[in-house]
């Protein structure tokens, strides 16, 4: 099941992204994050991603992006992260 | 988003600190876009508007004021644009940014009255104003790799550069993410590893910390001092190594070691760099662990320099920042020679100095009363500290008068935008130092006459060039003292003031009979008067005739004066005349009916000394002849209704060019008079400007001769018989 996160993944709202992630996390096996109508990130956005990616991998779950847009797509390249 | 309907919230000092300061950095911001406008490629003064932004975004985000923060932000994205080159600088950003400067203005002020909801207007300006933002900061995103192939490869070396960040760098309103842009914009990015290791599982995570690092490696030709100056933002409480090129790899080893992550990591991103080959970090750590077994571990840096391998870049590196750290001691003692100080305290050290004053006068009388000579030598000597402390603390209020003049170049430079000429504000005596009260009183008036003169006064430059004249106007605001005053003159060179003009609208407006022989300053005086215009068109700004007789009251409420000098199609001058201060003025006192009052002495032109039977003669006439001229005479006694009393005295007084005869009994002489002002009970009691209390601890009123002239008027006719003064 798909996770589809809207408007703006920044400080402003990390730790409502925070909540939402977190209940996600044990209703799929598979995470899955659609970033297609995401239309602002920054760095507190970022590390949320990193840090559910991690927590997934522990707890032995696949980890994918599915679907990203333009400004997500950005940061993860200036950040140098690929594989998503 | 807007937070409409919010409630109204209690102003804290936290506030109350950020809008002061805002406030001073827009005025700041103000002069910057200015500056920017004449000189676009500036980059101090882009860096400089850049911070500026950047401040007023991180305070207004700390104290939770959405609205003003998320504005500043999209702002300081666009600077920053602006500063890496890629939006460039012209008319139209400037106009952009000016009228963003205004909009948090309006923003602030509406946080100063403690307003979190914003009316529709605001909300629709900023609206509109973030539209434009957002077309500039989106038109760019094209031309970002044009800047790539300029930049220089010859000489560059690769440096590598870590960046670990304090946790509170997010809350503070930084993003690394402008940081890394803007570095990849400044430099080319050979390699590039974020390292997430700090980051924990989600569960963990607290959303608001910043736990990313990185480890880059750049190619660029910049000084170590304009690699550090790009992480300016950053320098404070985070850890940003920079490791010139051709380092030793020691300088690797130490970095590695002081990172908080695993070694090896770090040391394969280091040999992937290639700046650092795996036998030299074996060797380097190898010899590192020897040595550091050895108690006595020589410093890299003293390693360096012994074996003479210190590169030429770390010791500039080094130097620049020892001259930093001189710099701003240097500049320490200076920044603590000024402190800023409640204007309200301010007022209050006045106010006390006043009756400091008062008290010494009263002291000074009894010790004179009782005639003993030990006392008398004290009280003298306190009269002199009283008087020092006095001038000193009516010093304290004095700022100078250039930052008041400075505002009116934005004025200046919109208006003749808008009515497509072309204006130049000179300043000159702009560190003429005024009262405070004073500088924040006459800032209406002025504006008003320096949009009179750019507006009517200036022509355009079609009418310029046709009368001979440059094409650009000048319009030149100057502050000089003059005898106890302060002068301040508006000259501009235009078309200035046709008298032929002024004179048909005063017969028409029945101010004057036609025909009557003026003098310049008499006909220039019309404009003063209420609803006197000759503009022919009313302009958005000026030109409806009200104004200038509002002008005029606001001086005189001042205890000023002002009046025109005008020359036709060479330009208008118009003076304003000030008093130095407000609240302390000289005055000449005087007895009427047995009770005493204070003229301000710069008011009294002459006394006269006149036998019984002339006075009776005077007051049957109702004017007086003075030097040949026919002058009104003024019964105070009647006026005040007072019991009728024994006037000895003529004394003439001038106020705004207007001379009167006041009968008076008694000359009391000069005396410091400090003002207090009579309280709202008494506000329409317009002959007095105030009151002060004499050394006796009596009561003396002070008259307002202006009010009282308008008294007089205002009786006319039966101005002898009865008086509505009750």
């Amino acid at each position: 099941m798909a996770l589809e996160l809207n408007g703006e993944m920044t400080i402003v709202r990390a730790n409502e992204l925070k909540g939402i992630l977190v209940d996600y996390l044990p209703c799929t096996d598979s995470v899955e994050l659609d970033l297609s109508n995401v239309a602002e990130m920054d760095t507190a956005g970022f590390q949320l991603i990193i840090a559910l990616e991690k927590e997934a991998v522990k707890s032995g779950k696949a980890f994918k992006v599915i679907k990203a847009s333009e400004t997500v797509k950005n940061i993860f390249e200036l950040y140098n992260i690929a594989g998503y | 988003m807007a937070e409409k309907n919010g409630p109204k919230i209690q102003l804290e000092p936290s506030h109350k600190v950020f809008i002061e300061e805002a406030t001073e950095i827009l005025q700041t911001v103000e002069d910057q876009l200015l500056t920017l406008e004449t000189t676009p490629n500036d980059s101090e003064t882009i860096n400089a508007l850049f911070r500026g932004m950047h401040t007023i975004k991180g305070a207004s985000g700390m104290l939770g004021l959405t609205e003003i923060a998320g504005f500043t932000h999209k702002l300081e994205n666009l600077m920053e644009k602006v500063r890496n080159g890629e939006i460039p600088v012209d008319a139209a950003l400037i106009n952009l940014l000016l009228r963003c400067r205004d909009h948090i203005i309006i923003l602030i002020k509406a946080v100063a009255i403690g307003e979190l909801s914003l009316t529709e207007d605001i909300v629709q300006s900023g609206e509109e104003l973030t539209s434009h933002i957002v077309a500039y900061l989106d038109e760019d995103k094209g031309d970002i790799k044009e800047d790539e192939s300029v930049k220089p490869a010859a000489e560059a070396a690769t440096w590598h550069i870590s960046m670990r960040f304090n946790k509170n760098v997010l809350r503070d309103g930084l993003d690394p993410v402008s940081l890394i842009h803007y570095l990849r914009k400044r430099c080319s990015v050979i390699n590039f590893t974020t390292i997430t290791d700090s980051i924990p599982q989600l569960s963990d995570l607290d959303p608001e910390d910043c736990l990313i690092g990185f480890e880059v490696d750049i190619d660029t030709t910049l000084s170590k001092q304009e690699i550090e100056d790009i992480f300016e933002f950053y320098a404070e409480e985070n850890t940003i190594k920079i490791i010139p090129p051709h380092s030793e790899a020691e300088a690797y080893i130490k970095l590695i070691n002081d990172l908080p992550e695993d070694t090896w990591k770090l040391g394969e991103i280091l040999i992937k760099s290639g700046l650092v080959t795996q036998n030299d970090l074996n060797e380097a750590l190898m010899i590192q662990n020897e040595v550091a077994t050895c108690a006595q571990r020589p410093r890299i840096g003293e390693v360096l320099v012994e074996t003479g391998k210190l590169d030429k870049e770390v010791v500039k590196a080094a130097l620049d920042k020892q001259q930093k750290i001189r710099a701003s001691a240097g500049d320490a003692p200076v920044a603590a020679a000024t402190i800023r100080v409640d204007a309200e305290k301010l007022d209050q050290l006045i106010t006390l100095v006043g009756e400091l004053v008062v008290a010494n006068g009263g002291m000074r009388q009894r010790s004179f009363v009782l005639g003993d000579s030990i006392m008398m030598k004290t009280t003298s000597f306190m009269t002199k500290l009283v008087n020092d402390i006095r001038e000193m603390s009516m010093k304290m209020r004095m700022i100078p008068i250039g930052t008041s003049f400075n505002r009116f170049q934005r004025l200046v430079r919109d208006i003749s935008k808008e009515f497509g000429k072309d204006i130049e504000l000179a300043i000159t005596g702009g560190d003429t130092e005024l009262d405070k009260t004073v500088i924040e009183k006459i800032n209406d008036p002025l504006t008003h006459i320096v949009r009179n003169s750019v507006d009517h006064g200036i022509e355009t430059i079609e009418d310029r060039l046709k009368a001979g004249k440059p094409a650009k106007g000048t319009v030149t605001l100057n502050a000089c003292y003059d005898a106890g005053t302060i002068v301040i003159e508006i000259t501009d060179d235009g078309k200035g003031l046709s008298k032929q003009k002024i004179m048909d609208k005063a017969v028409k407006q029945g101010l004057v009979e036609a025909g009557k022989n003026l003098t310049d300053k008499e006909i220039f005086g019309f404009i003063f008067e209420p609803g006197f215009s000759t503009a022919e068109s009313v302009t958005s700004l000026s030109g409806r005739g009200v104004g200038m007789d509002v002008v005029r009251r606001n001086i005189e409420a001042l205890r000023g004066v002002v009046f025109v000098e005008s020359e036709e199609g060479r330009g208008t001058k118009v003076k304003i005349q000030l008093p130095l201060t407000l609240s302390i003025i000289d005055g000449f006192m005087i007895g009427i009916g047995g009770k005493q009052y204070v003229i301000p002495l710069d008011m009294v032109v002459k006394c006269y000394n006149i036998p019984k039977n002339k006075y009776e003669d005077i007051k049957k006439k109702g004017y007086f002849d003075f030097q040949g001229k026919v002058i009104p005479f003024l019964s105070l006694c009647e006026m005040f209704e007072l019991a009728e009393s024994d006037c000895r005295y003529i004394v003439i007084v001038n106020h705004g060019g207007r001379k009167a005869a006041i009968g008076v009994d008694n000359l009391y002489g000069d005396m410091q008079a400090v003002i207090k002002s009579l309280g709202r009970l008494y506000k329409d009691y317009n002959s007095f400007s105030g009151a002060t209390i004499l050394g006796d601890g009596s009561v003396a009123l002070i008259l307002d001769i202006n009010g009282i002239y308008k008294q007089f008027e205002k009786e006319g006719g039966h101005r002898l018989e009865q008086s509505n003064f009750n």
